[in-house]
């Protein structure tokens, strides 16, 4: 497509620049005020203007134009482009006048630049000089005039009117011959009919107007005045009406050409309907297309925000859990120390002091006789009770895990269970460092280390167990591993409650808990507790 | 022969009436004086100077220990006997450590506290049977020997040996190694043969011997 007709899509700046500076013609381009933005070099050499100082000028200051005929100026000649967004043609022998007074004779046409979402935010303006180039074109035709003379053979001449006439008959594009300078129909081909749905007869002394092909006498002018200064003008998209009232499309191609003395313009028209309704067909669909992806992203973006704030809500929610889990583990070993010291303090002593009595009693008691006996019987039952509360102490919170450290209670808890179970425990921590750790890791790995051997001995068929308490910089690990038979973590439901609740422990203190185990393997659970810099440092009892 | 002379330290009214009254009832011993707390229990057998102190182990403001390594600098010649609820091996060596003689478990005590009494008063030491062995055993490690008995290991086999000893699964061990975790299991297993060792905590204790581990 030429130039002046084209849609330019707005492109960056720099773009702008490079590609509007290698244009053929001059070139101003205006933002939506209709004010400079930019000339090229050629335009600069034409107006007289540099770009420098024309631009924020208003376009009629820079491009001043007026009409050749009355000199009346022009104004605001792409005010149209602004406002319609069609693409114009001038040329009805336009003056420019340059800076310095100079005056020109011009073609000129305008074309809006839109932006990527179809707005007009400008025009574009190609003029070019063409008083050389007119004086140089009439002197060519002068001249073949002049060469030809009338000597052309007739018989080649009538050859070519037949075949001439011949591809006029036959042509599926409708032609119409024009008289320019009544600017009436005087001829046209059979397929007029066709698309039109006048006969040759009907059209013959009509102007081209009152076929609808230009909507009034004004334009019909304007767009002769343009044809015989430039000799051709094209539209690709022309709306028309058949002479039934149907609504086409056409493509519209006018020549002017001169038959010896004769000028005459012919016009070439083609239906482009479909061709158009195709191509409407294609921009709706892909206008559709975009909306529906705009309607899909903005609906995705709508679901990724609900997701967004849904996660942020379970984040709090899980947050506040594990304060609460964390409150209530506290206050769960709270209660479990104060139980196990009460069972120690005054259960304990009460037993002790109700065994005495009884060993007093007995002593004093003869024997043998029954009532020495029945004593002797009480007493060992005072003893077993004793024992049973000692070891339901330790089981609810040994005091030696708050009295001397981890270590210390891991230490006697791990040789009761293995006398207990029968199996060999194999115990290792670095027992001679006497800092202690935080009070609620020492917990939490103490009773990781009881549930795992409470798995232990539940499930594994172990014969040796290691427990490995390790103390490196910034963390704390326990290493529970035994040589049983293992399982498949996945597929064993009644191992998952025992390692939730190892990893519940081990998460609230900021630890990570894993379990590996395999059948035939033996099991390892490890529980890592990352200490701070100050932690692990403290010493106490 | 003199009866032995026995102070009672205990913050429990009624252990105390029933520990009078069984040392009482025998003929070679009999209570000199009582105390409910610690420091109460110092100023009093300074004074008394008794053969036997029968300490008990949690006591208000002086604990039974404390009080313990108290005499032991003002009248070393007293001969201290612990009497506690404990049954953790380490609060026995605390006991030891701060210069009891012996102790006694409560729960025990009516069968046993005369007997303990006797022996502690003769220079001796009194174990709770059951816990003896325990507390024996604590002192007394057995050391492993760093040599390897069913030879050196090989490369590998000394990685992994590291890792595990390190704190690491055989998971994450095959995956910093690049091996199956059955091939770390392989490694694992010969060399705990070579080194004559069954377990994780003996692979740990090898590798603090080795040096590999900065180990308390």
């Amino acid at each position: 497509m030429p130039p002046p007709q084209s849609e330019l899509l707005y492109p960056p700046a720099e773009w702008i620049r490079s590609a509007l500076a290698d244009i053929g013609g001059a070139t101003i381009v205006v933002d939506a005020a209709a004010r400079v933005l930019f000339l090229n070099p050629l335009a600069e050499l034409l107006t007289g203007w540099l770009q420098s100082e024309a631009i924020g000028r208003t376009l009629a200051e820079v491009f001043r134009i007026v009409a050749e005929a009355d000199r009346v100026p022009i104004v605001g000649p792409l005010e149209a482009v602004l406002a319609t967004g069609m693409p114009t043609i001038m040329s009805d022998h336009t003056i420019l006048i340059s800076r310095n007074l100079k005056e020109m004779r011009i073609d000129h046409g305008g074309a809006p630049v839109r932006d990527e979402s179809g707005t007009i935010v400008g025009a574009v303006a190609i003029f070019c000089d063409v008083s050389e180039r007119q004086r140089i074109a009439r002197g060519v035709e002068k001249a073949r005039v002049l060469a030809e003379g009338p000597v052309i053979a007739a018989e080649a001449r009538e050859l070519s009117e037949i075949r001439y006439r011949r591809l006029f008959e036959t042509a599926q594009d409708a032609i119409l011959l024009v008289d320019p300078t009544t600017r009436t129909i005087f001829d046209a081909n059979p397929f007029i009919a066709d698309l039109l749905g006048y006969t040759r007869e009907q059209l013959v002394g009509r102007e081209l107007w009152e076929i609808g092909l230009f909507e009034d006498i004004e334009s019909n002018k304007a767009a002769f005045r343009y044809l015989q200064s430039v000799g051709y003008i094209r539209y690709d998209d022309l709306p028309l009406q058949t002479r039934d009232g149907r609504g086409i499309d056409v493509e519209f191609v006018s020549n002017v050409y001169d038959v010896g003395a004769t000028r005459v313009i012919q016009c070439n028209i083609r239906d482009v309907t479909d061709r158009k309704r195709a191509e409407d067909a294609l921009r709706t669909a892909y206008a559709g297309l975009e909306i529906r992806v705009w309607e899909r992203t903005a609906e995705l973006a709508t679901i990724n925000a609900v997701l967004e704030s849904e996660i942020a809500r379970r984040e709090v929610a899980e947050s506040d859990r594990r304060d609460l889990q964390q409150q209530l583990t506290t206050v769960q070993e709270a209660e479990r120390r104060r139980i196990s010291r009460e069972l120690h303090d005054q259960m304990g002593q009460h037993l002790t002091a109700l065994s005495l009595g009884l060993k007093f009693v007995r002593d004093a008691t003869p024997e043998p006789s029954p009532q020495w006996d029945r004593l002797q019987n009480l007493q060992a039952l005072t003893d077993r009770i004793g024992r049973e509360v000692h070891h339901l102490a330790l089981e609810l919170r040994p005091t030696a895990l708050d009295d001397l450290g981890l270590y210390a209670a891991l230490a006697n808890y791990v040789e009761g269970w293995s006398e207990r179970s029968g199996i060999v425990i194999d115990f290792h921590g670095d027992g001679a460092n006497p800092d202690r750790l935080p009070a609620p890791v020492e917990t939490a790995l103490y009773r990781v280390i009881q549930e795992a051997l409470t798995n232990v001995l539940r499930h594994a068929e172990a014969r040796y167990v290691s427990v490995v308490l390790q103390r490196s910089p910034g963390q704390v690990s326990a290493v529970i591993e035994d040589d049983g038979r293992g399982f498949d973590a996945d597929s064993v439901a009644e191992y998952r409650l025992g390692i939730l609740g190892m990893r519940e422990r081990a998460v609230l203190v900021g630890g990570t808990l894993s379990v590996e185990s395999g059948p035939g393997r033996g099991t390892t659970v490890i529980a890592r507790i990352p200490l701070r810099d100050d932690e692990g440092g403290t010493r106490r009892g | 022969m003199d009866k032995l002379r026995v102070f009672l330290a205990d913050d429990h009214a009624v252990v105390r009436e029933g520990l009078k009254a069984l040392i009482n009832a025998q003929s070679s011993m009999f209570v000199v004086g009582e105390a409910g707390d610690g420091l109460s229990a110092c100023e009093q057998v300074t004074v008394l100077r008794p053969d036997v102190v029968v300490m008990d182990v949690s006591m208000p403001v002086l604990t039974g220990s404390q009080a313990t390594a108290r005499l032991k600098l003002e009248c070393p010649a007293v001969r201290v006997l612990a009497l506690t609820v404990h049954e953790d091996k380490g609060y026995i060596r605390q006991l030891l450590a701060a210069g009891a003689a012996g102790y006694v478990l409560k729960r025990a005590a009516s069968e046993e506290l005369i007997h303990a009494i006797r022996a502690v008063a003769a220079g001796g030491v009194y174990l709770d049977p059951s816990m003896a062995a325990m507390v024996v055993g604590g002192f007394v490690r057995k050391p492993a020997s760093a040599a390897a008995p069913g030879g050196e290991l090989s490369e590998r086999e000394t990685e992994v040996v590291q890792q595990t000893a390190a704190g690491y699964s055989n998971k994450e061990i095959a995956a910093s190694l690049e091996l199956s975790i059955k091939t770390v299991e392989t490694y694992r297993g010969r060399a705990m043969e070579k080194l004559g060792l069954q377990s994780r905590a003996g692979l740990v204790r090898y590798a603090v011997q080795k040096g590999w581990l900065q180990d308390g």
